[in-house]
């Protein structure tokens, strides 16, 4: 459902959708992307051997009000989304909420043209953050009667309940630009100068747990790793 | 001075591009679970039959010391019953082997007959129910040669077809003081099942030995475990899921426990000899 306003210079668009998909692929528990060719196992794990095959839904809405013309041009979009998946061999045949499952995601992009010459513009977008699998217990080994141990190790076991289990915290990060134009003889020459993420939002990339050592003790932790904190750039083009 | 601001550069993208880690107070995420975990596995012919019961402990946050017992609960009410005539054994608390137990005498373990156990411990009541498989023949143990100079052991045995049956398999070297070391890893195949390839003949390919490697021992001895489904799943579980690996996909923690964690799980044993040179 789409409509324009041209005289108040903006245009409505609100869109629903649903999808299932068949024969969805997904790695399976204990799938590793490191022991392919490892050549201390007793026989080689081929792609095939790491993934197993389901359904998934996906559905939800979207809203975009968008400005087309003048001296400022952009847009505000929403959607409200979400996406299930379902595995025979996952989750204990359970369905649950796919890892890149995002529940808002906003943009709002602005442009501003203060001259011929010089162009801002900026874009801020958020994001539901991605679902992640963290176990929610530790408990002791056990030992097997029959003589040797369960696991290889005495390392208390982590619990893990459900797949997908944890909400990482929301992504979100603004960008700046400003655009210089001249005209010269053969064209247009732009030098464009940006900020990739100006307030240097430290989005999660994944967590993982840990132990930190204090002295004779240990103290569990959740760590956080983050990617490209903010990123300046600089850009030189030319149209002819 | 070229060079220094090349290296300037260079070291300013390096670290803009970098991966930053650094620690998230855990308390807002909401991930903590406090659970009864109870543990036990059960074979015919044991002569004791031990359950283990204790209480996760948090993730975060100070841990307890190493070795500690804390967890470890000592006062809760065991019952393990014979679901085919009825019977009933509550289970003692050993502090020496930090184990309820119970003599075979009192709970003697049957193949083909299911078990209930069920362990109250202060608000926490956990339930679980086994079937205890029947044995299944270990027909070969061999020696086969590797690529180069290395031997690996292989067992062979015959999958019954008219059950869904579950295996793991082990092999240990014994020396002449009767030691046992368990050094041959099955890794993959370390544990089976025939529900997609019901009957006919299975195999286990294990361990690499060098020549050297067998030196000192007498015996190879090849076991075949046959176990139910629930001692099947929560062993492959633990045999796949790589912690060390970030890049692992977690599985989930497979329990037949009902209020709680852990593994109520059965299994008998067919040992099969093999007389080394």
């Amino acid at each position: 459902m789409a409509r324009d306003f041209p005289e108040k210079n903006f245009s409505l668009s609100l869109e629903g959708y649903y999808k299932k998909s068949e024969q969805v692929i997904n790695y399976k528990e204990g799938a590793s992307f490191l022991v392919f060719d490892d050549p201390s196992s007793t026989r080689e794990v081929s792609w095939e051997d790491n993934v197993t095959s389901g359904q998934s839904w996906s559905y939800g809405a979207e809203f975009l009000l968008q400005r087309k013309y003048g001296r400022f041009t952009g847009w505000i979009g929403y959607t409200l989304s979400w996406t299930e998946q379902q595995f025979d061999e996952l989750n204990g045949g359970n369905r649950f909420y796919a890892r890149f499952d995002r529940r808002h995601d906003v943009s709002l992009v602005g442009i501003f043209k203060k001259s011929e010459r010089v162009t801002f513009s900026g874009t801020w977008v958020y994001g539901t953050g991605n679902n992640f699998t963290l176990p929610t217990a530790q408990y002791r080994p056990f030992y097997d009667s029959r003589g040797g141990s369960i696991f290889f190790s005495d390392r208390y076991i982590n619990y893990y309940d459900e797949r997908n289990n944890f909400r990482a915290e929301s992504y979100h990060r603004l960008d700046l630009s400003v655009q210089l134009h001249k005209q010269k003889k053969r064209g247009i020459r732009t030098w464009e100068f940006s900020l990739y993420n100006s307030y240097s939002r430290k989005n999660p990339f994944y967590y993982y747990t840990d132990t930190r050592y204090l002295g004779n003790s240990e103290e569990g932790v959740l760590k956080r790793i983050t990617l490209f904190p903010i990123l300046p750039s600089v850009t030189y083009k030319f149209q002819f | 001075m070229k060079q220094l601001t090349r290296l300037s550069v260079l070291a300013i993208i390096v670290m803009l591009l970098g991966a930053c880690e650094e620690e998230v107070d855990p308390g807002k995420l909401g991930i903590q679970d406090e659970l009864l975990v109870v543990n036990s596995l059960i074979a015919q012919g044991r002569d004791t039959v031990f359950v283990q019961v204790s209480m996760s402990r948090p993730l975060f946050g100070v841990l307890p010391e190493p070795g500690s017992t804390d967890d470890l609960v000592t006062d809760a009410i065991v019952t393990m019953t014979n679901e085919r005539d009825n019977r009933t054994a509550t289970l003692t608390y050993s502090p020496e082997r930090g184990l309820y137990w119970v003599r075979g005498n009192d709970m003697r373990i049957f193949s083909g007959v299911t078990y209930s156990l069920r362990v109250e411990a202060g608000e926490h009541t956990a339930t679980a129910r086994c079937t205890v498989p029947f044995p299944v023949r270990l027909l070969d143990v061999r020696l086969v040669p590797g690529e180069d100079i290395e031997q690996r052991v292989v067992l062979g045995w015959l999958d019954p077809s008219n059950t869904v049956n579950y295996y793991g398999v082990r092999a240990l070297l014994v020396n002449a003081q009767g030691d046992l070391y368990d050094t041959a890893f099955f890794d993959e195949e370390e544990y089976h099942s025939d529900v997609t390839t019901n009957g006919g003949g299975f195999s286990a390919r294990g361990g690499i030995f060098l020549p050297n490697d067998l030196q000192g021992f007498d015996q190879l001895v090849g076991e075949l475990i046959s176990c139910d489904e629930n001692y099947y799943l929560y062993h492959r579980n633990r045999n796949t899921f790589t912690e060390d690996d970030p890049f692992s996909e977690p599985g989930l923690t497979h329990t037949n426990i009902e209020g709680g964690t852990g593994i109520f799980g059965a299994f008998a044993v067919w040992k099969r000899v093999l007389t080394l040179d």
